[in-house]
């Protein structure tokens, strides 16, 4: 099944610039897939760009990277694209934001505006990263930890999953990535980071 | 009430210095921040400090109800 699908990629601080990394790494597979994705790319994830694109392209998928809260999801420079105000934007589309609490008003208010779906967090996006990783983070193996069970939500959304079963992947992602934490050889870090890990799972919801 | 939260507290300190002085963790909004500024918070009981230790009480709550082995095959 081929879709279409529009990513927000703002990159402007650390979180940003790992959302966005493994934001890219899903573009390149759903291309590869035959997919028709609509990127903005840090200065273009602004609102009046986000809502031109659904307008004039009608994506069946809205993928969101970036800072949020309860009611709100940010672009690029922490400029919010749609709120709970603008929610109606998102009419007919399944969206999934990797963004903090708001799954919490905002995702319920986009389904009451028509949304197909909404999947995001309730608490606050947890990620663990390496410093000496900064510049090439698609090579960070602890951030993947996170963002590699993160992706397995946006695929399944993609493969035409539900909203609660693209969670229930996403879900099993994280616990993979706990079985692996937990069985890291003692050199490794990893278990360190499982509280962290478990934190996202337990608070990715669908609406 | 107030010793089992100090206890707590400490202990939240205790693995956070554990982990390695190079990790970085991103928390929402508040920006990412070095082992040594999360140790700083937690000592402060600050914002970020309280959502360290709320992290660190679901991970115990987790493993005491066995819902950390949920879903794992």
């Amino acid at each position: 099944m081929q879709t279409s699908i529009l990513v927000t990629c703002p990159d402007y601080d650390r979180m940003t610039r790992y959302l966005s990394a493994w934001a890219d790494k899903f573009t390149e597979q759903a291309k590869k897939r035959g997919h028709e994705v609509y990127e903005l790319k840090e200065k273009s994830a602004n609102k009046a760009k986000f809502h031109g694109m659904i307008k004039k392209n009608k994506p069946a998928i809205i993928f969101i990277n970036g800072h949020g809260d309860k009611d709100r999801v940010a672009g690029q420079d922490h400029e919010v694209i749609v709120d709970s105000k603008s929610a109606s934007i998102l009419k007919g589309t399944t969206v999934y934001a990797v963004s903090c609490k708001s799954a919490q008003i905002l995702g319920a208010q986009a389904i009451k505006a028509g949304a197909q779906g909404y999947i995001g967090y309730t608490e606050d996006f947890i990620l663990v990263s390496q410093p000496r990783k900064t510049a090439h983070p698609k090579d960070d193996k602890t951030a993947a930890l996170f963002l590699d069970p993160s992706n397995q939500v946006i695929a399944a959304v993609s493969k035409g999953h539900s909203a609660q079963e693209a969670v229930a992947k996403g879900r099993i992602g994280f616990a993979q990535s706990i079985s692996v934490a937990l069985n890291s050889d003692v050199q490794s870090d990893d278990d360190k980071y499982i509280p962290y890990l478990m934190w996202d799972r337990q608070f990715l919801s669908a609406c | 009430m107030a010793n089992v939260n100090s206890d707590f507290k400490r202990l939240v300190y205790a693995r956070i210095q554990a982990m390695p002085d190079g990790t970085n963790i991103s928390i929402g909004n508040s920006g990412t921040l070095s082992k040594t500024e999360m140790l700083e918070h937690v000592e402060a009981g600050d914002e970020i400090g309280q959502k360290m230790i709320e992290v660190e009480k679901a991970f115990f709550q987790a493993l005491k109800d066995g819902s950390l082995y949920d879903y794992a095959d």
